[in-house]
């Protein structure tokens, strides 16, 4: 058996498999048969500062080889979170990621702050990158400034390992990487969705209530692949892949190309247990190729 | 979360039963033994590619150790269910969502169903006939040939259509109403719909009007049914959440509860 475990800065996963922020809810409220145990690393529904409905119906529509969501962070809040949730999902022998949104600074603040005051928290992921709401979050996703005044903010609060996540909707990524990283991120994990709209052709009107919506699924696997090299080639901290994967050889793809661990997003929607079904088959295309370990082949595409 | 199950149901049958509307029977005992009528079962049409995501079908009926669902056929994954035979598999996660309010004491159950919408009605009436409870059947569909459920000795059955080429010639919700007036008062009553929602709509106004109380199904499209996604969403009433999903608050809900039944 090859070496499935991946180092993240500190932090060491059982194997590279993590779930995408909102598909996974916040790993606690899962059929008896999905096991998180089973994941190198968990990531929670973001989390804002109070309670969110989200956006109107409709929010979800399918596309060729993928979906688009606005779901606008529709989440429980950070202290419904913290009394109901966290005690269910701490202490699970996997690498709990908890996902912090917010519409200002103050808000991205407030819940790391609430939340350092919790054990069982082995990370935060920042979602810098959601399109589906008017009032912000993006702003600090697409300007470098902003990127890195929030980011530096947050690394004052605290000494556990931040994530950042990046937008794919930006002229320069390998940019906003390094802004990150410059503000003192631990690591980055992209993509987050790209920006899309669907056209209901009967009604002559958007689909989705808020006209625009995030694309993900497999539609979107290439322009993650490709992110990923061109943020591996500009950064020297670990790299997170996220995009439309749903099978080992795709998992094997965003490790060559420079991802560490990669999460799964939109597959989940088909199977919340897919992550776990990926590992044997990981362990398996390592052997037969003559690894003995998955770190043996992170970035190796760039040799 | 309640027992959920993923499993690869073998198909028993797969059979046309009205224009384009297939009955499908799928042997999945630990869904059969734990599946409550109005819940409903996810399926991936297509393990090795599109469409993305799952088809709910509600489970329309359950005998022994298999479930059985009716469908109709409009896009590429119901194109390819209809194409599946006994002898293949169709990989299915259920029992998903909430189930219908059964303790109704001595009121008389009253199932609304339009087009594909019988299919959780079935079950439901399978279940108050089992315990002798009497449900009273209205079944309406667009014409004869989309009709499958056409006769019923153990329940009272009126059946409409649009083009009046079977039973009653005109909508479902006017024969309810006709059915109520002539009541006169004289039993009490609770109702259940399924179908489409300005079907649903009218039967809700129609109930409200008669004092009667009306639990819907809802139908929504899904990427996950279990309430991963929160796509699913619907909006209410307060003092209920402004948006509930379908997949797990529902896909039941008390029709007062709903905005679009204004």
């Amino acid at each position: 058996m090859a070496d499935l475990s991946t180092k993240l800065g500190t932090l060491t996963l059982n194997n590279p498999i993590m779930t995408a922020s909102g598909t996974f809810g916040y790993g606690d409220d899962l059929p008896d048969y999905v096991r998180i145990s089973e994941f190198g690393g968990i990531v929670t529904k973001s989390l804002t500062g109070k309670p969110r409905e989200g956006n109107a119906p409709p929010r979800i529509v399918e596309t060729s080889s993928g979906m688009l969501n606005s779901i606008g962070l529709a989440n429980i809040g950070v202290e419904e979170f913290i009394e109901a949730k966290l005690p269910k999902v701490r202490n699970q022998d996997t690498v709990l990621i908890v996902n912090i949104a917010g519409s200002k600074m103050e808000e991205y603040c407030r819940v790391m702050e609430l939340l350092e005051d919790e054990s069982g928290i082995d990370g935060y992921e920042i979602n810098v990158s959601c399109p589906n709401v008017k009032e912000g979050g993006m702003e600090f996703g697409v300007s470098e400034k902003h990127l890195k005044k929030l980011i530096s903010e947050l690394r004052d609060i605290t000494d556990r390992p931040i994530i950042t996540k990046l937008s794919p909707n930006v002229t320069s990524i390998q940019t906003m990487a390094q802004a990150a990283v410059d503000a003192g991120t631990d690591m980055v994990s992209l993509i987050n969705t790209l920006v899309g709209s669907r056209i209901d052709i009967e009604k002559r009107r958007p689909v989705l209530s808020t006209v625009f919506g995030g694309l993900s699924g497999p539609a979107i696997k290439p322009v993650a692949v490709a992110q990923v090299f061109k943020v591996f080639e500009a950064i020297d901290v670990p790299i997170i892949g996220i995009g439309g994967i749903g099978c080992a050889e795709d998992v094997i793809e965003f490790l060559m190309a420079g991802a560490s661990a990669v999460e799964i997003g939109t597959m989940n929607y088909r199977d919340p247990g897919i992550g776990p079904k990926l590992v044997p088959a990981i362990d398996t295309w390592l052997e037969k190729h003559g690894f003995s370990a998955v770190n043996e082949i992170i970035g190796i595409a760039h040799e | 979360m309640s027992k959920i199950f993923l499993t690869d149901a073998p198909v028993v049958s797969n059979e046309e039963v009205a224009h384009r509307v297939f009955w499908q029977k799928l042997k999945a005992p630990e869904i059969a033994r734990e599946n409550k009528p109005g819940q409903f079962v996810n399926i991936l049409t297509n393990p090795d590619g599109e469409p993305l995501w799952r088809r709910p079908f509600s489970v329309a009926r359950i005998s022994g150790d298999t479930i059985e669902i009716i469908y109709k056929v409009i896009g590429k994954g119901t194109t390819q269910m209809a194409a599946l035979r006994p002898g293949g598999n169709a990989n299915i996660i259920g029992p998903l969502g909430n189930a219908f309010t059964v303790e109704i004491g001595d009121r008389i159950p009253l199932l609304i169903g339009g087009g594909l919408g019988l299919a959780p009605l079935v079950i439901l009436r399978d279940f108050f006939v089992q315990y002798d409870k009497h449900p009273v059947l209205f079944m309406g569909a667009l014409s004869a040939r989309e009709h499958y459920y056409k006769e019923d000795t153990d329940a009272e059955l009126f059946l409409t259509t649009d083009d009046g080429t079977l039973g009653f010639h005109g909508l479902v919700t006017e024969q309810l109403e006709q059915y109520l007036a002539d009541q006169n008062g004289k039993s009490e009553f609770f109702a259940y719909s399924c179908g489409p929602e300005p079907m649903m709509k009218a039967v809700a106004h129609i109930c409200r009007d008669f004092g009667i109380p009306l639990e819907l199904s809802i139908e929504r499209e899904m990427a996950c049914g279990i309430g991963l996604c929160q796509g699913c969403s619907i909006e209410q009433h307060p003092p209920h959440k402004k948006y509930a999903l379908v997949c797990k608050d529902g896909p039941i809900f008390n029709a007062s509860h709903l905005k679009f039944t204004d």
